[in-house]
C-alpha cells in the first residue's frame, strides 16, 4: 500500500483539536451505527482530530469474536461444506467410473458379449437394410476409417488376419446370406478384436458399409481359396476394403441398396432365425467374429482394443424431455438417440434370446405389442459400461444396446408369471453381466447374464 | 421545545409500554420527564417532527428505562442490571485493560461510578443517569469503561518510572517526535489545503491508520465497512494527496520537480543528517547539495 508523505502525517498530528469530547452516549450510537448522517459526520469530524476519542470508540469495539461466530456457520452452511460434500461425490463418481472402466477392460467376459452382439447385428442386418439414420453416420464412418488405418499399420493385427481364414471357411458353409454377416464379421475382428470395434460396422444401413461389405465379399472371394492367405495379402484385401470406403456414396450407395434388398428378399424371415441361431451355436465362429485368433486370452493383448474402446465409448444423458442423448466427444455436443428407430423387432429379439424360457417370452411379446413402434419413451435413468448401455424409464421401458447406442433392443424383465411394473427409476450394472434394477412401485430386479434372464427380488 | 412535546404527548403511551419501566419502578411521570429532558437536548440536531419522532423511536427505551431505574436507586432494576450485564462488564474491562488486575480495578471504579458514590447537593449521582438510550448499553458501559481507561492511562503515562519501563522491556524510547515545522512554509499549507478536502471520514480513516497505527480491521469495525473498502480507500487517499498536495505546492510558485523534492524530503531524516554530520567532525566535505544548504540554513538559528 502506498504511504503518504510524511508532511500530511505532521500536518495531521497538527490538526488534532482540543476541547470537549464527544459524549459516551453519542459514541456508542456512532458505533453501532445508529446516529444520522449529519450527527454521523460531526462525529467523524472530531473523531479526526481527537485521538482519544478515536481510542475510545477502538476500545469499546464489540468483541470481534461474537462478529464471526455470527458470520462463520453461515459461510461453512453455504460455502465449505457443500463444497467439500460435492468434490468428495465428484471423486467417488471418478473412482467408479475408473475402476468400472479398468474392469471391463481387464474382464473376460467380453466373448459372451460379443456373442450377443454378433447375434443381435445379424439380426438387425436382415431385419432392417433401410437408409441410414443421420445420427449415427459420421462418427461410424470415422470409425471404419481408424480400423482401415490401424489395420495397415499394426502388425499384430495382420499376424491375427493371417488366422482368420479358418472361421471364416466354417463360415462359408451356411447360406449365402449368412457369409456376408460373417465376413464382415472375421474383418472386424481382425481388425481391432475388441467389443468397441465391431460397434461402428455394425449399422447395417449405411451406403459406406454395405459398399465395405460389398468389397469386402470380393476380398473374400479370394480368401475362399482352400489354403489361408499370407499376410501381405490380407494387408492387401483390407486395404482394398479401406480404398472402397472412401469412394462416395453417391451413386454407389443406389447399387449398394439393391444388392441389400436382394440379400434380404432370398432368405425367409425363418431362414435368417435359423441362421441366427446356428451361428448363436457356434461358439468358434461367435469367438471368430471379433477374437479372430480363436482363444480369448491370445486375443486380449491386441493393443487396438483398448484404444478403440476410448475412441468410440460415447458418454450418456437424459436431457430434461426424458430424451437419451449421447456424445462422442467427451460432452461438448450431444445427440439424439432414438432407441425406436433401431430396435430390432420383437419376433428377432424373440429368436435372440434362446435362453429365456417359454413364459417369458410369451410375457415379452404381451408387454412389447401395446407399444407403438415410433413412441420414444421417457427416460429416467442410463447406464454404460463402455458401449454395454442400459436405459430406463416410464412405463417398463428398458433398453439395451451392446454397441454404444446404435443398435437397442427392448428388454422387459420377467420371470415366471410376474413381470416387471412401474418405472425404471434406476439401473446398476457392477459389471457386463451382474446388474440390477429399480422401479417406482419398489421392484428390484437382478440378472446375472447380462440382462437374459432376471430375477425378481 | 414544543416540537418535542407534542411529538412526546403523541408517543409516550407506546414507549412507556416498550420501556416495561413499572415493573422497574420507574413511575410513568419520571419516565416521560427523562423523554422530555432526552428530546430538548436533541432538539439542536432533529429540528423537523419526523426526524423528532424518528429520533424517539429509535431510542432504546427499555435499556434506558432500566438504567434510569438504577439510577433511581430501584433495587429491583440494580438486580436485572447486575444480572445482565455484570459479567459483561468485567470482560469488556479485561479486553480493554488487557490484565486481570487493571481490568477489575477499571471495572470496580465504573461500578463506583454507576452506583453513584459522588454525591451532590446531598443526593448520590449515578453516572447511569447520564445514559439516554441512542446506543445499546452494553455498548455505552463498554465506551464509557474505554473513557475511563484512556483517562487513566492518559494521567499515569507521564508518571511511569524507568524502572517500570526497563522492565517492561521498553528502554530508552525515543521521545515523541515534536511536530517539526516543516522546511517550507508553502509544503505544510498544501498539506493542509489537501486535507481539508477530504471528508471527515477520510481524515479519521488517515488519523487512525497512520498516527494511532490502528489495524486495518479495527478501522474496519470503528466505520463499520469491510476491511478491504477501508484498505482501496488508504490507497486512493496517498495516491490523491500527494496529486493535490504537487497541484498546491504548483500553485504556490514550485516548479514540478521542486515540489517532488519537498514532498520526498522527510524532514526527520533530514534532521538526523544534519546530527550526524555535525556529530562527525572529520567526515569527508562531500556533502550533498541539500544538506549543505540545511546546515547553513540552521547554522544561524
Amino acid at each position: 500500500m502506498q504511504s503518504v508523505p510524511q508532511i500530511v502525517r505532521d500536518r495531521l498530528r497538527a490538526a488534532a483539536i482540543e476541547g470537549a469530547h464527544v459524549d459516551a452516549d453519542v459514541l456508542t450510537a456512532f458505533a453501532e451505527r445508529s446516529l444520522s448522517d449529519r450527527e454521523r459526520s460531526r462525529v467523524l469530524d472530531h473523531l479526526a482530530g481527537c485521538s482519544e476519542c478515536r481510542e475510545v470508540v477502538a476500545l469499546a469495539l464489540p468483541p470481534s469474536e461474537t462478529a464471526t461466530t455470527v458470520l462463520t456457520p453461515a459461510r461453512r452452511g453455504w460455502l465449505s461444506w457443500p463444497a467439500f460434500r460435492w468434490g468428495f461425490a465428484a471423486a467417488g463418481i471418478v473412482i467408479i467410473a475408473v475402476v468400472g472402466t479398468v474392469e471391463i477392460r481387464r474382464s473376460s467376459q467380453p466373448a459372451t458379449m460379443v456373442a450377443k452382439q454378433s447375434q443381435n447385428q445379424n439380426v438387425g442386418l436382415f431385419a432392417q437394410p433401410q437408409p441410414p439414420t443421420n445420427t449415427s453416420t459420421p462418427a461410424d464412418e470415422r470409425n471404419e476409417h481408424k480400423l482401415a488405418d490401424k489395420d495397415l499399420q499394426s502388425d499384430g493385427a495382420a499376424k491375427e488376419h493371417a488366422k482368420v481364414p479358418e472361421p471364416s471357411l466354417t463360415a462359408r458353409a451356411i447360406p449365402p446370406s449368412a457369409t456376408i454377416p460373417q465376413n464382415r464379421n472375421t474383418r472386424d475382428g481382425r481388425t481391432v478384436g475388441g467389443p468397441i470395434a465391431g460397434s461402428p460396422s455394425y449399422g447395417p444401413n449405411m451406403p459406406t458399409q454395405f459398399q465395405q461389405q460389398m468389397a469386402q465379399q470380393s476380398a473374400n472371394q479370394l480368401q475362399a481359396l482352400p489354403q489361408p492367405s499370407p499376410s501381405g495379402a490380407a494387408k492387401q484385401q483390407s486395404a482394398d476394403a479401406f480404398e472402397v470406403a472412401k469412394i462416395p456414396p453417391s451413386s454407389q450407395s443406389v447399387e449398394v441398396q439393391s444388392e441389400a434388398a436382394a440379400i434380404q428378399s432370398s432368405p425367409s424371415e425363418t431362414r435368417a432365425e435359423t441362421q441366427t441361431n446356428q451361428l448363436s451355436n457356434q461358439p468358434s465362429s461367435r469367438l471368430s467374429n471379433y477374437y479372430a485368433p480363436g482363444p480369448i486370452g491370445k486375443a486380449k493383448p491386441a493393443t487396438g482394443s483398448g484404444n478403440g474402446a476410448e475412441a468410440v465409448a460415447p458418454r450418456w444423458t437424459i436431457n430434461s424431455a426424458g430424451g437419451l442423448q449421447r456424445s462422442f466427444d467427451q460432452g461438448n455436443s450431444w445427440q439424439d438417440v432414438d432407441v425406436n428407430a433401431t430396435a430390432a423387432r420383437p419376433a428377432e429379439l424373440k429368436a435372440m434370446a434362446p435362453a429365456k424360457t417359454e413364459g417369458a417370452k410369451e410375457a415379452y411379446a404381451e408387454k412389447k405389442a401395446p407399444m407403438a413402434p415410433n413412441s420414444a419413451p421417457v427416460f429416467r435413468t442410463v447406464t454404460a459400461t463402455g458401449v454395454d448401455v442400459w436405459a430406463g424409464g416410464s412405463n417398463g421401458a428398458l433398453f439395451h444396446s451392446l454397441d454404444g447406442g446404435n443398435h437397442w433392443s427392448r428388454v422387459v424383465p420377467s420371470s415366471f408369471a410376474s413381470t416387471l411394473t412401474g418405472d425404471i427409476v434406476g439401473i446398476e450394472f457392477t459389471d457386463p453381466q451382474h446388474g440390477k434394477i429399480a422401479t417406482s412401485s419398489g421392484e428390484v430386479w437382478t440378472t446375472a447374464d447380462d440382462g437374459v434372464t432376471w430375477q425378481k427380488l | 421545545m414544543s416540537t418535542v412535546q407534542s411529538v412526546l404527548d403523541d408517543l409516550l403511551p407506546d414507549l412507556h409500554a416498550k420501556s416495561g419501566c413499572e415493573k422497574l419502578g420507574l413511575a410513568r411521570d419520571s419516565f416521560a420527564a427523562i423523554l422530555l429532558q432526552i428530546g430538548a437536548k436533541q432538539s439542536a440536531e432533529a429540528t423537523s417532527e419526523s426526524e423528532v419522532r424518528t429520533f424517539f423511536l429509535t431510542l432504546r427505551v427499555d435499556e434506558l428505562a432500566l438504567a434510569r431505574a438504577c439510577a433511581a436507586g430501584h433495587n429491583a432494576a440494580w438486580e436485572i442490571f447486575l444480572t445482565r450485564y455484570r459479567e459483561k462488564l468485567y470482560q469488556s474491562a479485561l479486553r480493554i485493560a488487557r490484565e486481570d488486575s487493571a481490568a477489575r480495578e477499571l471495572a470496580d471504579s465504573l461500578y463506583a461510578d454507576l452506583y453513584g458514590t459522588s454525591t451532590r447537593e446531598g443526593q448520590r449521582v449515578s453516572k447511569l443517569a447520564s445514559y439516554t438510550g441512542r446506543g445499546s448499553l452494553e455498548g455505552w458501559l463498554r465506551t464509557v469503561l474505554a473513557q475511563e481507561y484512556v483517562n487513566r492511562y492518559r494521567r499515569t503515562k507521564r508518571l511511569v518510572s524507568l524502572d517500570e519501563e526497563s522492565e517492561e522491556g521498553i528502554q530508552f524510547r525515543a521521545p515523541e517526535p515534536d511536530p517539526v515545522p516543516a522546511a517550507d512554509p508553502r509544503l505544510a499549507q498544501a498539506a493542509d489545503e489537501a486535507l481539508a478536502a477530504l471528508s471527515a471520514e477520510d481524515r479519521t480513516v488517515l488519523s487512525a491508520y497512520y498516527l494511532d497505527d490502528r489495524t486495518l480491521a479495527e478501522i474496519a469495525r470503528i466505520l463499520g465497512v469491510h476491511e478491504s473498502t477501508i484498505s482501496r480507500k488508504l490507497d486512493k487517499l496517498a495516491k490523491a494527496l500527494r496529486k493535490q498536495i504537487l497541484a498546491a505546492l504548483g500553485r504556490r510558485g514550485m516548479s514540478r520537480r521542486q515540489a517532488e523534492e519537498a514532498l520526498e524530503a522527510d524532514v526527520r531524516d533530514l534532521q538526523l543528517d544534519i546530527r550526524r554530520s555535525l556529530a562527525q567532525e572529520s567526515s569527508p566535505p562531500a556533502f550533498s547539495e541539500k544538506r549543505v544548504e540545511t546546515r547553513v540554513r540552521e547554522g544561524p538559528g
